[in-house]
């Protein structure tokens, strides 16, 4: 089998059979064969035996073009390795690392004695079992700073006896108790976060999630029925940690996001509200609308004519999903493809980003064949199972929502707007007066750490050295006097665009090194970068400094934006074999450049 | 494909070896990788494959070809006698 047929195969056939014949041959193709995008260095630190998950996981991570390589300490050495900072554990530099532990291997004589234990006794446990992890992973993130921890949380150990009656005193209630500690732990560190165990062992149900065999016989606290159940989760929280979602939802309308076809049915004919089968499809465009809410862009390409859908989206009483939630909406005959390569270009995300769903197979056939990297989803009938369908495409995995990512479907919503404004505006300079924009600059601001490591990892286009950033790296240059780092917020009379460009400034004794720069792209063209870049041949003019030098890095998708320093007027000044460049310009040469932004600084 | 070559080929993809190296004589004692976890993960795929469940006693002690296969074909008598 080729590469693509092997995920398929890995994708379609989930029985342990299958998925050891599918790993076996993925570790038997060559680089050149193989299509890998990433790798990913997976530590796993547990109290129990994980063996069983290692050869599943790689190729969970494999269908999504992550070659994976585990690291695994021994038999509960995994304490013992945390805590020793020259251990395999770090000489193996993780990217992302699983710390879980069962209470019967941790506290194991309180498990046992668990209903004869005093409240005091339950505190004190609770408190050593904290403390514990809290060591654990203080002494983590200090030896592995840029790599992402999760906790497992807790599940209640297999065959304990609780009370009918909850009361708060039982296990159970302990248990609860430990994984709200666990949180606060991961809030407390900087890259750490909880891992959901206790929900996947809910959701397959507490009373099949252990097998009393293995549980006896090899400590195994997941029954086989599960291990495959389990590397997907565990290849979710692998693909958040890398940030390899796709970015926009193309969604397909007749039968897709309503039962029934408009041009035939009408708007009163079409099946969305409050009874079956409407209620399936509105339940459906809810979970569209979380999708939304968690920072995915959401598009529209239909073959309907455009009045129709809009009299849907602003008029139908049982729709969830309305115009102001699409970035774009093209409702036309001409062919899907071409709709998704304008709604590319428009929105400034590229196609390997962007995930197709339609119910229709000839189209998703046409549109896979037309766009290559398209990420396409054919939705099979019935409509009940359209959610656990995306759900499985492993294209949604979001760790943690930002404040940005909640505001970012209404700025592509905004962002649709003002295109549709400045197709009614004659000229381009008029267009960009009217739209009166305001650019606000922070300097070395902390509430944007975050900020601007997500921006860091997500923009692949205008970004000059595509330095991947996490938050503890950020924060390193932020307390360091050595740095500027700059992010600019831009608004303008359609709305907020929030935080847009980061710029990573290296303050030496005569001049300035820019080591990065880079701006989402979904404010391309309106002449901000030069603003920003204004703005730090005015700090570098206060400070003194002779020259500025900025270094542009290439890689398969920044290219379009190589002569950005020289648009800025600088000259180049080294060039390497690998087509990395530096460029300087002194500071009294600069001309400031923008034209139609208004700067403050915050 | 018959009981046999469905077992020798999920035997030889767990414990990374080529099917034709995994005949009627491989057994955990002989056979490389086939080790305590490759064991529970070779009982755990047969008994999703064949829809059975073997005891606690079973999933250690069936640990060759030899003793596996007359094992699953004695929890359906009746289809592949």
């Amino acid at each position: 089998m080729t590469y693509e047929e092997l995920k398929h195969f890995a994708r379609r056939h989930r029985t342990l059979k299958d998925i050891y014949h599918a790993h076996r041959l993925f570790a038997t193709l060559g680089d050149s064969e193989a299509g890998w995008i990433r790798s990913a260095k997976v530590a796993l630190l547990t109290s129990y035996t994980t063996d069983f998950i290692i050869p599943l996981l790689q190729t969970e991570l494999a269908i999504s073009d992550v070659r994976c390589e585990v690291y695994k300490p021994g038999f509960n050495q995994f304490r013992q390795e945390i805590l020793n900072g020259r251990s395999g554990l770090y000489e193996f530099q993780p990217d992302v690392s699983i710390m879980a532990f069962g209470l019967e291997d941790i506290i194991p004589d309180a498990v046992a004695k668990f209903p004869m234990l005093s409240d005091a006794e339950r505190q004190r446990h609770k408190g050593e079992v904290l403390e514990l992890c809290e060591s654990l992973v203080e002494n983590y993130t200090a030896s592995a700073a840029s790599s992402i921890l999760f906790i497992q949380n807790l599940a209640v150990p297999f065959a304990t006896f609780d009370p009918l009656v909850r009361d708060g005193r039982g296990i159970d209630g302990f248990v609860a108790e430990v994984n709200t500690g666990l949180q606060g732990i991961a809030r407390r560190h900087s890259n750490t976060y909880v891992m959901d165990y206790a929900r996947l062992v809910a959701t397959v149900g507490a009373g099949h999630w252990t097998d009393s065999r293995t549980y006896y016989t090899a400590r195994m606290p997941v029954s086989q029925e599960n291990w495959l159940a389990m590397a997907e989760m565990y290849g979710k929280y692998v693909r958040g940690a890398l940030n390899m979602d796709v970015k926009c939802v193309v969604l397909d309308l007749d039968n897709t996001l309503w039962g029934g076809v408009l041009g035939e049915d009408g708007l009163d004919g079409i099946a969305v509200g409050d009874t079956y089968p409407g209620n399936v499809f509105r339940r459906f465009q809810e979970y569209l609308l979380s999708l939304f809410a968690g920072g995915y862009i959401l598009a529209i390409s239909s073959k309907n004519d455009h009045d129709d859908v809009i009299d849907v989206l602003r008029g139908h009483p049982g729709m969830i999903l309305r115009e102001e939630h699409f970035a774009a909406i093209k409702a036309n005959w001409k062919t899907k493809a071409e709709n998704i390569r304008e709604i590319s270009q428009e929105i400034a995300i590229t196609p390997d980003q962007m995930l197709f769903i339609d119910d229709n197979p000839v189209e998703i056939a046409n549109v896979s064949a037309a766009i290559a990297g398209m990420r396409c989803l054919h939705l099979q009938s019935p409509p009940l199972n359209f959610q656990k369908q995306i759900e499985e495409a492993r294209c949604i995995s979001k760790l943690t929502l930002t404040e940005e990512d909640r505001d970012r479907g209404r700025q592509y919503s905004d962002e649709r707007k003002r295109r549709e404004f400045k197709a009614k505006i004659s000229s381009v300079e008029d267009f960009y007066r009217d739209l009166k924009q305001r650019l606000t600059i922070h300097v070395d601001h902390e509430p944007h750490r975050a900020r601007i490591a997500q921006l860091s990892q997500r923009t692949n286009q205008f970004n000059m050295a595509t330095l991947r950033l996490s938050e503890a790296d950020v924060g390193r240059m932020l307390a360091s006097s050595d740095y500027l780092l700059l992010t600019a917020d831009l608004e303008d009379r359609f709305g907020s665009s929030g935080t847009v460009v980061y710029a990573q400034v290296r303050k030496l004794e005569r001049s300035w090194e820019i080591e990065n720069f880079l701006m989402s792209c979904r404010v391309l063209g309106r002449g901000v970068e030069d603003s920003v870049m204004d703005f730090v041949f005015a700090e570098a003019n206060k400070a003194e400094v002779e020259a500025v030098f900025g270094t542009y890095i290439p890689t398969k998708k920044n290219k379009p934006f190589a002569d950005f320093y020289c648009r800025c007027g600088f000259e180049e000044v080294e060039a390497s074999g690998s087509g990395e460049k530096r460029f300087g310009r002194k500071v009294i040469d600069h001309v400031p450049r923008a034209r139609f932004v208004e700067l403050s600084v915050a | 494909m018959d009981i046999s070559n469905k077992v020798r080929e999920i035997v030889a993809d767990i414990t990374n070896n080529r099917l034709s190296d995994i005949d009627e004589n491989s057994g955990a004692a002989t056979t490389d990788g086939w080790d305590s976890v490759a064991q529970i993960n070779i009982i755990a795929s047969i008994e999703m494959e064949f829809g059975q469940t073997f005891s606690a006693e079973e999933m250690q002690s069936l640990d060759s070809i030899q003793k596996l296969i007359p094992a699953i074909k004695s929890h359906f008598p009746q289809k592949v006698a």
